[in-house]
């Protein structure tokens, strides 16, 4: 095999790994944060969720 | 898409039906608490798709912990199609209390009589028939677990949607039922909100439950005096409040169905109490001890003895000069080969050489977890937990930290009182997870092969570090707040295989995955920081620009007696992932032994460092959701990492004069 070929294939594989790696972890990060979001704290939702810490990021997603 | 949820007592077998049903994986414990948030999954129904959630277990509907809370906000705003009450049938009176508040939501209802294998085993059995006869609502015999009788489940499940069929309610005194219907009578019952039918919201008010009262605008004068009188009625008549003479009543109805229902047909094995041994006060804590000695012993000293040195020699010698031979013969540039070989093979070869260990110690652990000893963990420590400022719930963060810290941390949003939480929060990070396992077989195999000792002794370092920080918490904070933890103890069982192969696969794979992941990544970058200076030249690795960044840092770590560039660096990549802190030595000191960096001291003294330091940043990351981030995240980090510097200084000065 030519080396100018072979640099080539072992350039691509480092490429593809490093982008599949990638990808999983930006798939992962945003299923975990899909998954994280705490419950909507009742204390705060008659309050239009004023002081709560999970507003915004709950699964009321208010 | 119908939607069911399952909702049931804690440990009555929900999470084990749930994955049943969806053929998910969710993590199933034989000990209550294990589901904190609802999942969601889909179950296939003659062909149709249909949403199946688990929501957490609870006792009864009245909002006093989250769970409930959740639970009971879950059925009333969603509104699902079905609710599949999950019994716990060896328990069925204490069952049935929930399902005498399930059946006033005016949601069709199911009975799912589970642990119908350990009911026979116990000489007991459940007239069926009668049960749906008393409640009104269809009742299928079934064994989560073992699979059995989930087709007449789902075909019930299927006829009851259909169907609509909301269940009877049961009826009360006379007394309790002529008041109900005069509320229901009354023109404030017209403003309840949509879903709420108005038996129940009438029952909510004669018990004066806050939860619903806030949903509700001001009631007319007219309305609170007829609610005065009837609180004033009954009590009169039952000396107590209206939520207790209601409570006391649903007992009765629940007692009743149950009495009418159970039937022994055989004389129960008698089985020897293994608690009069592993709950014993003074065997247990000495028992506890040594079961998770052994649980190191085995995966890390005996497993990873045996399957280390193969690994380290396929991914370190054989890969390197087979495939570096390969492309050198190609002529592949020193870049690509060196960024492929030193970097990415090395880095994560050496955190893949660690899998057969961790498979070992995650096994391990579910068993602990399925066959109900974790429970049994957790009764033993309430009162150890409660008397350094912790909930008695904490121990169930701790013991889930012993696989990740992520799912631990969150966990303790169970945990009513803020101090308690967020002290639980502050120490979770402290029980080693498997992230850090590595690092230390890679120390214990490099140090100290022979010293069965070092691998438990970090666990309990770990639990140590949790005791000082509570004491201390305890003796600072002036508010001491004291909850009951309420902690039914499960039975004893054989582990299945497929729960066990379930939790031990998807800690396992979890692994797997950062490994390819974040850690192919650090690696990549780990060795061209290593191998390139700052004006992107080819150097010597101690010129380069990740040297350089060490040698800054290096000098705070001198005093624990590990103050080299590539021990520095690695605790910096180990934000990222702890696991990255093996790859990064790896990729470092590029086949050079341990011993050119570390003593077995400073060894010691750097395990010690790792465990008890801040954790990685998606530890960090639920800190600070749980903490509310800012000032209070920053203390926690700041704790976390003094205690771990001072303790780690300790160990170097120990280990000087013992080693």
């Amino acid at each position: 095999m030519s080396p100018i070929v072979a640099n080539i294939i072992v350039a691509v594989v480092i490429v593809a790994l490093l982008a599949v790696a990638i990808c999983i972890v930006h798939r992962q990060k945003k299923r975990d944060r899909a998954d994280n979001a705490p419950s909507c704290n009742e204390k705060y939702r008659f309050n239009g969720c004023a002081g709560c810490p999970y507003a915004g990021h709950c699964d009321k997603k208010r | 898409m119908p939607t069911i949820a399952l909702i049931g007592n804690p440990n009555s077998g929900k999470t084990t039906l749930f994955n049943q049903l969806t053929g998910t994986t969710a993590h199933v414990g034989n000990w209550p608490g294990v589901t904190v948030e609802k999942k969601e999954g889909t179950c296939n129904v003659g062909g149709e798709e249909w949403t199946v959630i688990d929501l957490p277990g609870i006792y009864s509907l009245s909002p006093y912990s989250p769970e409930e809370k959740l639970s009971r906000r879950y059925i009333l705003d969603a509104r699902p199609d079905l609710i599949v009450d999950v019994i716990d049938a060896t328990n069925l009176e204490r069952s049935l209390y929930l399902t005498t508040q399930l059946s006033e939501l005016g949601v069709p209802l199911l009975l799912a009589l589970n642990m119908q294998d350990l009911l026979k085993r116990d000489g007991v059995e459940i007239d069926t028939e009668q049960l749906s006869r008393m409640t009104g609502c269809p009742a299928a015999e079934i064994s989560a677990s073992k699979g059995t009788g989930l087709e007449k489940l789902i075909g019930l499940a299927k006829t009851s949607v259909e169907g609509h069929v909301v269940p009877a309610c049961p009826l009360f005194s006379n007394e309790v039922e002529q008041w109900l219907t005069k509320i229901i009578a009354d023109d404030y019952l017209h403003v309840i909100p949509a879903g709420r039918p108005p038996r129940w919201a009438a029952i909510k008010l004669l018990e004066d439950d806050e939860l619903f009262a806030e949903s509700m605008p001001a009631p007319p004068p007219a309305f609170s005096a007829m609610m005065a009188q009837a609180r004033a009625s009954l009590r009169k008549t039952y000396g107590d409040d209206a939520e207790s003479v209601i409570i006391d009543q649903r007992y009765q109805v629940a007692e009743r169905i149950s009495d009418a229902c159970v039937h022994a047909i055989k004389q129960g094995r008698k089985e020897f109490n293994l608690d009069t041994i592993l709950t014993n006060r003074f065997a247990a804590i000495p028992l506890f001890i040594l079961i998770m000695a052994g649980v190191f012993y085995i995966s890390i000293q005996l497993v990873g003895g045996l399957t280390t040195e193969p690994l380290e020699y396929f991914f370190g010698e054989w890969i390197p000069i087979h495939l570096g031979g390969l492309l050198d013969r190609w002529g592949v540039i020193p870049f690509l080969s060196g960024l492929l070989i030193d970097g990415i093979i090395a880095g994560v070869g050496s955190v893949l050489t660690f899998v057969p260990q961790l498979f070992v110690l995650f096994l391990l652990l579910s068993l602990l977890e399925d066959c109900g000893y974790m429970a049994r963990i957790a009764f033993i420590m309430d009162r150890i937990m409660r008397s350094l400022g912790l909930s008695g719930k904490s121990i169930i963060p701790l013991v889930i930290g012993t696989g990740c810290s992520v799912p631990a941390i969150m966990s303790s949003r169970t945990i009513e009182h803020q101090k308690q939480r967020e002290l639980t929060v502050l120490v979770t990070s402290f029980i080693p997870c498997g992230a850090k396992m590595p690092i230390f077989a890679l120390m214990i195999g490099a140090f100290f092969p022979d010293r069965w000792y070092v691998a438990p002794m970090m666990y309990f370092i770990g639990i140590l570090a949790v005791v000082v920080t509570g004491l201390l918490s305890r003796r600072l904070d002036k508010h001491k707040e004291q909850n009951a933890f309420i902690m039914e103890l499960p039975r004893y069982q054989v582990p299945t295989l497929k729960n066990t192969w379930l939790q031990t696969w998807e800690r396992t794979r979890g692994f797997l995955i950062k490994a390819g992941t974040i850690i192919l990544l650090s690696s990549a970058i780990i060795w061209q920081m290593q191998s390139y200076s700052f004006t992107f030249r080819a150097v010597d690795p101690t010129n380069s620009m990740l040297a350089t960044l060490g040698k800054i840092i290096a000098p705070l770590f001198k005093p624990l007696g590990f103050g080299t560039w590539q021990a520095s660096v690695a605790l910096l990549t180990g934000i990222a992932a702890k696991e990255s802190i093996v790859s990064t030595l790896s990729v470092t000191l590029a086949g050079a032994p341990l011993s050119s960096i570390f003593t077995p001291h400073a060894a010691l003294a750097y395990m010690v460092f790792i465990l008890l330091a801040s954790p990685c940043i998606a530890a960090i990351s639920a800190m600070s959701k749980e903490l509310g981030g800012g000032k209070k995240l920053v203390k926690a980090l700041a704790w976390q990492t003094g205690y771990a510097y001072i303790a780690a200084l300790l160990f170097n000065l120990l280990g000087m004069l013992v080693l």
